[in-house]
């Protein structure tokens, strides 16, 4: 039983670590905007809390067994007994499971501490299930459908394009988006209104991963950027027209100027930080950013994007220049410190 | 096609490569030297991909440090940490260096099948490398630094790591290429393999050349000239082993 235990110590600490980065949403744009309407009173925030919870609930879910490398799993001496206690102990360390208990333990009731639990089953399911598939079937993963695009820069713009779409960010830019679309299509009189700030707010749910468009890119991918024959404006162009690409289909139905503008501006002052504070970041999780960049990207953005809608295209033209002005400083930063 | 004069890289105090010369004129060169000697870096430094303190690196024809771009377009490069991308299947890398090298799409695609059906990774095309073998991520980057048809390759041990029959298409290429004049600049640990294959041998220790040679000359075996000169083999028994 000793090593059984021994494993589930590791699995505890595997946990912890992975809650601490699921949960680095703190340093993302999204919190920074919904912690100063937190404090008109909660009920204004419990949609953005409904979408995060929804967001999170597929890294949440995932076994924490299976952060143990199967082949190292299957090559230890572990007899049924201590196997079968192993899959025991790994349900209990789950955070859904943890979460149920809280429940319970709040008086939130049976009922919905069950509902919760069959919810997360059902999602872990699935998302083993799409794994699954993926693997066997690599046509039907979605993420292979994005093309390479001709000329020289198609194969950088198709692989930051893959990168936008492993990240927690997008799904929820994606969710807010087609949830005001549903609105504009369904409603019977839509408040034109609505889908300028909708826009907005799209735009801000991915303006993290504009401080850290090489987050991705771990030190082999950075070392493959320097080998290859490109000048810095060519790789940062490269991975803005993935961004902004992305960006236009989720704002196109909505307010395309004004979710652009917020963009090009998110780019513009998240630039520095993208190429001088990159960190290391996780698929499947919410874009770590910087307090600092983060406050002067939601500042910006805000300001240029209701300039947009209230004034017109100088707003839009001002966010352009911004953004040509850190495309050639950040080129030239590319260039002067490419090598180590 | 490859000349290094007196270069020098310090890391925090410490000098990684102490000075080294190396001139390959033409054929395949062998870069040798026990764990940390510091190959990896001089490659890396040849390459491009770290800039030395001091000393100068001429890559066929052109000073590293006037025109690195010009340097990129005629290297190939196996870097030691591979330089792939996860997020890329096998086939896409390819498609993604060859318009950044100015191949088109049918040369870079006839190419790329060439160059999956020579490494045995016509079945992988559709992986993605975060999901192929070690071995497989090797031969896939070997491939990326062939795509472009290179004036030099510098490879970071191309052999550790891969099945001996990709192996023997590797030495029969680089071989075949060679005379056709590619120049080849290799780190190994796999003596018998580098005794058959290269022309000229220069083995690095803590960051210096301790050995070169155009051609072994002696008639001594690369393995013993190499523990001869450069360390012996520890043989020591632990008895709490097997018991």
């Amino acid at each position: 039983m000793a090593g059984t235990l021994a494993i589930l110590g590791a699995l505890r600490r595997l946990v912890r670590r992975d809650l601490t980065t699921i949960f680095s949403i703190s340093w993302n744009n999204f919190f920074l905007f919904i912690v100063p309407i937190a404090a008109g009173g909660l009920v204004a925030i419990a949609p953005f809390v409904f979408l995060f919870g929804i967001v999170l609930l597929v890294p949440l879910c995932a076994d924490p067994l299976h952060k143990v490398p199967p082949s190292r799993l299957n090559s230890w001496p572990l007899g049924p007994r201590e196997r079968w206690a192993l899959h025991a102990g790994s349900l209990a360390l789950s955070p859904p499971f943890c979460i149920a208990t809280l429940l319970l333990v709040l008086g939130a009731g049976t009922m919905s501490a069950l509902i919760f639990l069959v919810v997360a089953v059902a999602v872990q399911g699935l998302s083993a299930l799409a794994n699954h598939a993926a693997l066997r079937l690599p046509m039907l993963n979605p993420v292979r459908s994005v093309p390479q695009l001709p000329g020289k820069l198609g194969g950088v713009i198709r692989l930051a394009a893959r990168q936008i779409f492993s990240v927690l960010d997008f799904y929820a830019a994606a969710i807010l988006s087609l949830a005001a679309t549903t609105y504009r299509i369904v409603a019977a009189r839509p408040d034109p209104e609505t889908f300028s700030v909708c826009a907005l707010l799209v735009a801000l749910g991915l303006s993290t991963f504009a401080q850290q468009m090489f987050g991705m890119d771990s030190d082999a991918g950075m070392a493959r950027y320097r080998l290859m024959p490109l000048s810095g404006w060519q790789l940062l162009l490269g991975k803005d027209i993935a961004y902004f690409s992305v960006l236009t289909v989720l704002t196109a139905p909505l307010d395309l100027g004004a979710g652009l503008t917020f963009a090009l501006s998110a780019v513009a002052v998240g630039r520095y930080s993208s190429l001088r504070l990159r960190s290391t970041q996780l698929r499947w999780r919410f874009v770590k950013g910087d307090i600092r960049f983060g406050v002067c990207q939601l500042i910006a953005g805000f300001v240029l994007g209701i300039g947009y809608e209230r004034f017109g295209w100088r707003f839009f033209a001002g966010a352009a220049a911004a953004y040509g002005g850190s495309l050639a400083v950040g080129a030239a930063m590319w260039d002067r410190h490419q090598r180590l | 096609m490859i000349d290094c004069q007196d270069v020098v890289k310090r890391y925090r105090g410490l000098v990684a490569v102490d000075g080294v010369s190396v001139r390959v004129a033409s054929g395949i060169c062998a870069l040798l030297g026990p764990n940390g000697a510091g190959k990896s870096i001089l490659l890396g430094l040849l390459s491009g991909l770290i800039t030395p303190d001091g000393g100068e690196i001429t890559i066929a024809g052109v000073r590293l440090a006037r025109s690195s771009f010009q340097v990129k377009q005629k290297i190939g490069v196996l870097p030691e940490n591979l330089g792939l991308f996860d997020a890329l299947t096998v086939k896409e890398h390819l498609e993604l260096v060859g318009p950044i090298y100015g191949l088109g799409k049918g040369e870079t695609g006839q190419r790329t099948d060439a160059l999956l059906a020579l490494f045995d990774l016509e079945r992988s095309r559709n992986t993605f490398a975060g999901q192929c073998s070690h071995g497989m991520r090797k031969k896939l980057s070997l491939a990326m630094a062939l795509l472009h048809n290179p004036r030099v390759l510098l490879l970071d041990e191309p052999f550790e790591g891969i099945d001996p029959t990709s192996v023997q298409s590797i030495q029969y290429l680089l071989t075949k290429i060679a005379l056709r004049g590619v120049t080849v600049l290799l780190t190994s640990h796999l003596l018998p393999t580098i005794e058959q294959l290269t022309s000229q041998i220069v083995v690095l220790q803590q960051g210096r050349v301790v050995w070169s040679s155009a051609n072994q000359g002696s008639g001594q075996s690369l393995r013993k000239q190499y523990f001869d000169r450069v360390e012996k083999p520890l043989l020591e028994d632990l008895p709490w082993l097997g018991h």
